[in-house]
């Protein structure tokens, strides 16, 4: 049993980590809100609008970890993945932004409120956004502002106004900043016309100023700590934050690889082919976990979800990350942006409290489809390396999926069309011995008609 | 017609600052995340903002009803 390192900031509780669940434990500092949450219903409610389900275990059910003065214990499913807002499209983002004012708003009605609206906040389950703090909400104190007001606009606002009025790629600016972007550094980032859009105006850019005007303690502190926001008005703002994101739209969607399955070099044969083979190897190494790096739209995620609780389909496209999750979303299909050569770094306090890809990712399958050649030719990554990348995303006798494009295959003569070849490891045979070497075991090899393509199939 | 916008701006800014007085009594508080002076003061200046849109899309709502009838 371990304690999650991102759950430090409240005194409310902490998350205690389990092999096939999480506990959290509720500490005395949280007992007024909690008797009032249980006695009200409200979670119940919270539960049919988005909330994450979970169990009031008694305590001869408490976890050995579980503090002595605890209150309560809850208990709800682990997640096969937990996936970060940097990792996110713009649509993903705005789904959670509307998630956490729609729970803002029936908190408020009820009488509580949001004590914080981190954008860690919320994870996707079964193709919808959930939230999954379950210690978020506090009793609604007469007249007291929105404290998480600013924290919603920097998680959540700022990133979507750069994504889709700037660039989509602005969204990595989170993978550095664990409380969501600055508002000032937003600001200036923005186009001029963002000023003419009343929300942005008043939420990102007055706000900015405001915050740049007040940053220093003295009278002004002191006038705000005795601001007044009665529950109209809190819900006011809640309209007006709503009103704003669900204005916000993704912008640059023709980008590199959005279009990649109308510019590939398989007859139609071929591709057939090709997604026989991919099926019947999940459907033969089903389980938990699968990962579909380089998946682009997901054409082949879809393909192999059936035989997985959870695929991540991860590209470090925007644009078709967007179109997977907008136009062809599934279930059990988490579509994920990722640079497989510059994958999510650990950030927050102590280089822990949010976890690196790798560290978050332990796959029963890796689904690697006409990828290794751009991560060695494009990317220079030594192959050796890239077989220990897979190596560390997967699980104890996990399954990795290869396709290999070997040099006369026309899409790598074009990638080495502009430079020189200097890449003697990349071969089939140094692949194979690689992986060899790396502990893998070849199951399978499948070689696809009309190309000069093969897939392998190794076990760790 | 540019002299009714002006008397409209000045009404709403009037109304701006009228709301924006009444929400400053002395009233105190904590919580675990810190909130922020200007996203404090903030809020104050959006509720009295959304306030006077209301305020005149009920104004105007008037006359169209009348209009209709």
């Amino acid at each position: 049993m371990q304690k999650n390192q991102a759950s430090f900031r409240d005194s409310s509780g902490y998350v205690l980590d389990a092999s096939d669940c999480v506990y959290r434990v509720i500490m005395p500092a949280y007992k007024q809100d909690f008797q009032s949450l249980i006695r009200s219903g409200f979670w119940a409610l919270a539960q049919q609008n988005g909330f994450l389900p979970f169990e009031l275990l008694q305590p001869c059910y408490w976890p050995e970890g579980a503090d002595k003065d605890a209150i309560a214990v809850l208990k709800c499913d682990k997640l096969p993945f937990i996936s970060y807002p940097s990792e996110w499209c713009f649509s993903q983002l705005k789904d959670a932004a509307l998630l956490t004012l729609e729970l803002q708003l029936l908190a408020v009605n009820h009488g509580f409120t949001l004590k914080d609206a981190t954008a860690y906040n919320v994870q996707f389950v079964n193709g919808k956004p959930v939230f999954i703090d379950l210690l978020s909400f506090e009793k609604l104190r007469e007249c007291r502002p929105w404290d998480a007001y600013g924290q919603f606009c920097s998680h959540f606002l700022a990133p979507l106004a750069l994504m889709g009025l700037k660039d989509a790629r602005l969204g990595l600016i989170q993978n550095n900043r664990v409380d969501g972007i600055p508002l000032d550094l937003t600001s200036s980032l923005l186009p001029i016309s963002s000023k003419f859009s009343p929300g942005l105006a008043m939420h990102l850019h007055m706000h900015a100023a405001m915050c740049g005007k007040h940053a220093e303690t003295g009278q002004k502190a002191k006038q705000a700590r005795q601001t007044v926001v009665n529950s109209q008005q809190l819900k006011d703002i809640v309209f007006s934050l709503r009103d704003t994101v669900a204005k916000l739209q993704p912008g640059n969607r023709k980008t590199e690889w959005a279009n990649y399955y109308e510019d590939t070099n398989y007859t139609t044969a071929a591709r057939k082919e090709k997604e026989a083979i991919i099926t019947k190897i999940a459907q033969e190494n089903g389980g938990e976990l699968a990962v579909d790096l380089g998946a682009n739209t997901g054409e082949f995620s879809r393909l192999i979800s059936p035989y997985f609780k959870l695929v991540i389909a991860t590209d470090i496209d925007y644009g078709a990350v967007e179109i997977h999750w907008v136009e062809r979303r599934s279930s059990n299909i988490l579509p994920l942006v990722l640079d497989l050569a510059n994958p999510t770094p650990a950030i927050g306090w102590n280089n822990t409290e949010r976890q690196s890809f790798k560290q978050r990712c332990k796959a029963n399958f890796i689904c690697a489809l006409a990828l290794i050649h751009h991560l060695r030719i494009t990317a220079g990554i030594p192959l050796a390396e890239v077989v220990k990348c897979f190596s560390d995303l997967l699980n104890k006798n996990g399954i990795v999926v290869i396709e290999f494009v070997p040099k006369s295959d026309s899409q790598v003569i074009r990638l080495l069309s502009r430079r020189d070849d200097i890449f003697s490891d990349y071969s089939e045979e140094e692949c194979l011995k690689l992986f060899a070497e790396s502990g893998f075991n070849i199951i399978g090899c499948y070689k696809i008609a009309e190309t000069e393509r093969t897939i392998y199939v190794f076990r760790k | 017609m540019r002299y009714s916008n002006l008397i409209t701006s000045c009404v709403m800014l009037v109304l701006i600052f009228t709301f924006c007085g009444m929400l400053f009594p002395e009233k105190a508080y904590a919580g675990y995340l810190d909130p922020g002076s200007g996203s404090t003061l903030m809020q104050g200046i959006v509720a009295a903002v959304v306030a006077v849109k209301r305020f005149f899309a009920r104004f105007t709502s008037l006359f169209s009803s009348k209009k209709d009838q």
